[in-house]
């Protein structure tokens, strides 16, 4: 076993400091049946070295009956709790419950509270070390979803933490809430989330590259949930009924902000600001607006009338515009300064890298921003037959499919890295591919050979290999010697990056090549007033990232100026989440269908947006991913149906609150915080009580399945009830509309066999527990008969 | 807060133990047992609880001594087989269980130690214990030789045992009044 130190302390004040100043390797100690094979078998990832003993502490100890409650000291032994006589006479579901826990020897030692703190018993959870990156020990999946379930969750998922979608997502969208919302049918519902984080998710619906698809754990399965086609769907939505969406702001503020920039952070920026109640101008350099997404994105991916229908909705809710006006030239930042409250500047990354290479003043080579917005703006280009880019990102690929549309017959595309390590998404890889571009890996341009007009006639390549990840950590090429080759060309279009042009913005710049800022996530510049958000910030990165900057600096601005509570917060999904049983057959990913070869233009878009059947069908198959590990307490489930109350050393717990599956635990304790004492009201002790527990085996077993009821009867008439099932949910779970139903009721077996149907009404099968739903039914109508 | 020693009393005799010189602080109560009280009749089988071979008596109630640390034993009174007497009930029972009808109540030996003990935890508490608390009782333990039966047999036996000679000695006592 590890080294350990046991820390013997004789308060729990002692015990918390311990707690406090060990931290995260410090645990506490009831009886140790659990803990010391827990800490043998290092479960935990954790370092467990210290550990503080309770057993001692007098304060912990002791079993009292006074006038109001059953007073149960937290290391009392489960043995004297099953052998007391006035707990037997008066709390029998109580007594049945610590009785039914694993052997008499270990019940000789174990204690009620490290009953109800126990860890849970999921086969993956107790592996040791974390081979399975296990959601409740803090990593990414649940196996048991897909995996071995047999004793697993009937009654749907626990939210332990953020799923994996949401944490790969720049903003931080709560996908699996969304998928829940059109899971139930409720797109209205899924389309306000959404929105929430992202008025603009009819572009990302097309453009966003989906790190959260790549994240997703379905794809350890079959595909990935098609999160691209579900937000484009709800981005359409959002602009098809704009007037449940974008509302204009109640009450102006009267303060003014300048937005420089209209693309994707300054959008962004803008909406929420308007909705906060501030005059908001946009001024942009360009008489589009858009910034990059209308000039950086062929119009085959993003259709130019989305910004045009964004740009009229944000006029409408009185969002200003000033287009063709470029700060420095029109007007210079100083004097928007002086006209506004805040000035906000995310002018994105326009400038594009060069690269060296012999000729590369020959007439034919091109940047790819230039080429891109030339095609947005419908400038010809005059490109010849044979087009090579040079590149390897999103944004290569997009200049060589917008070349192929420009009647290229031969597009080349270099790439320096591997194939398998372009930057690029696959889907664009893919579809590029099969529009006809070529790609050469491992190759660069080390030379143009021009003709005698000194236009590009042929390109000598470079072939380049993989050498060891150097020092660095990062993956290196160098260049084979002497291995070259020659190929003909019209045209070389070089597409290796952005950077920023802050001409006219050098004030804000600090000397480096981005906007300075003071404070990294709130978009605050050196600058009094002066706010930025977007590439000119933060380095050239995607739409959705500089959407989420403009998100956060229209919260920083409005700490500033007011109107914070206009803003979005974070939703959450709730505790207990749900997915459908669809969700565990292998099922294929819905994506839209591109149109045919043939027909694929420049200014036509390649696809179009999913039909609100698939749609609702695809969410179907998101896993909502959470943990459907179960509560595996005995004494727990019994203590919830006798309406007890957890006393801490903090605070008082209804035990009904006390449970809650989380990263590492499975109770709401706080760090430091340690249950004292137990106390069970005798008021609320019904005169008809029990405990159920079914195993595989009759003792020393978890519980499968287990139902504590505690019963006020005046003869057959049920006048309160209270049903708790454990082994069932993540934490014990109270069916508060079984009792509902009986309350009142005369109890006969036709009224148990309709409380039993009930019972299982809520309940989700997962692919090899459909089982306990079936012993829930039964063993609800045996045990509710039991107490005719 | 950290004990540097504690105390512990095995078979009828109290120990000072030192840590770091008798034990270390992660050590398991039945790995003290073992292997500084060279106790072996403390087994250790599946080291997670689930066996019942390691089953010692603290302060007369069973326990499992692969899952305690030796320090929480601090201070108490531990019984292993060694301890018991030679004419031990329980042990005599589980000797001379094997007529017909009875099966054998020990085969290879190894679960007996924790058997016995179990046995004598029960009837500290329980001298009269009813079928199904003989089972519930044993319920902790594992016998690969699936001697159940056997050793149902001879805690019954056992209990019998004890019940008439604590009626012949009480016999006794009255007949000498």
């Amino acid at each position: 076993m590890r080294d350990l130190e046991l820390y013997h302390v004789s308060c729990t004040d002692e015990v918390k400091a311990v707690l406090k100043e060990k931290g995260d390797s410090s645990c506490v100690m009831g009886g140790g049946t659990d803990l010391v094979g827990v800490i043998r078998e290092n479960i935990l990832p954790k370092k467990m070295e210290e550990i503080v003993p309770l057993k001692g502490i007098q304060e912990l100890q002791g079993i009292e009956l006074n006038e109001e409650y059953l007073d149960l000291g937290a290391v009392t032994t489960l043995s004297e709790v099953e052998k007391n006589e006035e707990i037997k006479n008066e709390f029998p579901a109580l007594a049945e419950a610590a009785r039914t826990v694993a052997s008499p020897q270990i019940r000789h030692v174990a204690t009620v509270g490290g009953n109800i703190c126990q860890q849970v018993r999921c086969w993956y959870y107790r592996y040791q070390g974390d081979k399975f990156n296990c959601l409740r020990k803090g990593g990414e999946r649940c196996n048991a979803v897909v995996g071995n379930n047999l004793y697993h969750s009937i009654f749907g998922v626990a939210n332990v933490c953020d799923p994996p979608c949401q944490v790969e997502c720049p903003n931080a969208t709560n996908i699996p809430f969304y998928m829940e919302k059109l899971r139930a049918g409720d797109i209205e519902g899924a389309a306000q989330i959404l929105f929430e984080v992202n008025p603009l998710a009819a572009v990302t619906g097309r453009i966003c590259p989906h790190t959260c698809e790549q994240s997703c754990n379905r794809k350890k399965y079959d595909e990935s949930v098609s999160v691209r086609e579900a937000e484009r769907f709800l981005g359409d939505y959002f602009l098809e009924h704009p007037e449940r969406f974008f509302m204009a702001p109640k009450e102006e503020s009267g303060k003014k902000v300048s937005v420089i920039g209209s693309g994707p952070a300054g959008l962004s920026a803008a909406f929420y600001l308007r909705r906060a109640g501030h005059a908001v101008t946009i001024l942009d350099q360009n008489p589009e607006v858009g910034g990059m997404l209308y000039y950086g994105i062929p119009a085959y991916r993003l259709q130019k009338d989305i910004l045009a229908r964004y740009k009229e909705i944000l006029m409408g809710l009185g969002v200003q515009f000033r287009m063709n006006t470029k700060v420095g030239e029109t007007v210079t930042l100083e004097e928007l300064y002086k006209e506004s409250d805040i000035v906000l500047v995310g002018i994105g990354a326009w400038v594009s890298l060069g690269l060296d290479f012999e000729g590369k003043d020959a007439e034919g080579v091109l940047n790819a921003l230039e080429f891109l917005q030339k095609a947005a703006d419908r400038v010809p280009q005059n490109l010849g037959e044979k087009v090579v880019v040079i590149g390897g990102g999103n944004t290569s690929f997009d200049v060589c499919r917008s070349a192929k549309r420009m009647g290229a017959k031969e597009v080349t595309l270099l790439s320096i890295l591997p194939f398998d390590e372009m930057p690029a998404e696959e889907d664009e890889i893919e579809e590029a591919q099969e529009e006809g571009v070529r790609i050469l890996d491992l190759t660069t341009l080390k030379k143009v050979v021009k003709d005698e007009k000194g236009h590009v006639k042929s390109l000598i390549l470079q072939q380049m290999k993989k050498i060891d990840e150097d020092e660095t950590g990062l993956g290196n090429v160098t260049a084979v010697e002497g291995v070259t080759t020659q190929i003909d060309a019209d045209n070389v279009i070089v597409a290796i990056g952005q950077s920023i042009n802050l001409e006219g913005f050098e004030s804000l710049s600090g000397g480096g090549k981005l906007i300075a800022l003071s404070e990294k996530e709130s978009g605050k510049t050196f600058e009094e007033a002066i706010f930025a958000a977007g590439d000119a910030a933060y380095g050239p990165a995607t739409a959705v990232k500089a959407i989420f900057q403009g998100r956060s600096c229209a919260k920083s601005i409005c700490d500033v100026i007011g109107g914070i509570e206009a803003l979005p917060r974070q939703t959450n999904r709730g505790e207990k989440i749900t997915f459908s049983s669809y969700a565990l057959q292998k099922t294929e990913k819905a994506k839209s269908v591109n149109v045919p070869l043939e027909e694929r233009e420049l200014y036509k878009e390649i696809s179009s947006t999913l039909d609100v059947e698939k749609i609702l069908q695809e969410a179907q198959r998101c896993l909502n991913c959470g943990c459907v590990a179960v509560s595996p307490t005995d004494v727990g489930t019994a203590l919830v149906a006798l309406d007890a109350v957890i006393v801490t050393n903090e605070r008082q717990i209804p035990a009904d609150h006390f449970f809650k599956a989380a990263v590492m635990g499975s109770t709401v304790l706080a760090e430091g915080e340690i249950v004292t004492r137990i106390l069970v009201p005798r008021k609320a002790a019904g005169n008809r009580q029990l405990y159920f527990k079914h195993r595989t085996r009759k003792s020393i077993d978890f519980p499968i399945l287990s139902i504590a009821i505690n019963a006020h009867m005046e003869g057959q008439v049920i006048e309160d009830i209270r049903i708790v099932v454990g082994a069932a949910a993540p934490t014990p779970k109270r069916l508060e509309e079984v009792e509902d139903f009986l309350r009142g009721k005369s109890l006969n077996q036709d009224l148990a066999v309709q409380a039993a149907e009930l019972a299982v009404k809520d309940c989700v099968a997962l692919a090899e527990n459909g089982y306990k739903i079936h012993l829930l039914k039964v063993f609800m109508r045996r045990n509710l008969e039991k107490l005719l | 807060m950290i004990k540097d020693g504690i105390q512990l009393k095995v078979n009828g005799r109290t120990y000072a133990l030192k840590k770091d010189r008798d034990y270390e602080e992660a050590d398991t109560l039945s790995k003290v047992l073992r292997e500084r009280f060279g106790l072996t009749g403390v087994r250790v089988s599946c080291e997670q609880g689930a066996c019942g071979a390691c089953t010692v008596l603290i302060d007369g109630k069973s326990a499992l001594s692969c899952m305690m640390l030796v320090t929480e034993a601090d201070g108490c009174d531990i019984l292993t087989i060694e301890g018991l007497d030679g004419s031990d009930p329980v042990v005599d029972a589980f000797v001379n269980t094997y007529g017909p009808g009875e099966g054998t109540a020990m085969q290879c030996g190894f679960c007996t130690p924790g058997f016995v003990m179990e046995a004598h935890s029960l009837l500290n508490e329980n001298p009269n214990p009813t079928d199904e608390e003989i089972t519930e009782a044993l319920s902790g333990h594992i016998c690969r030789c699936g001697c159940y039966h056997g050793i149902h047999k001879a805690v019954e036996k056992a209990a019998n045992h004890i019940c008439k000679c604590k009626e012949e000695a009480e016999a006794k006592e009255a007949a000498n009044e």
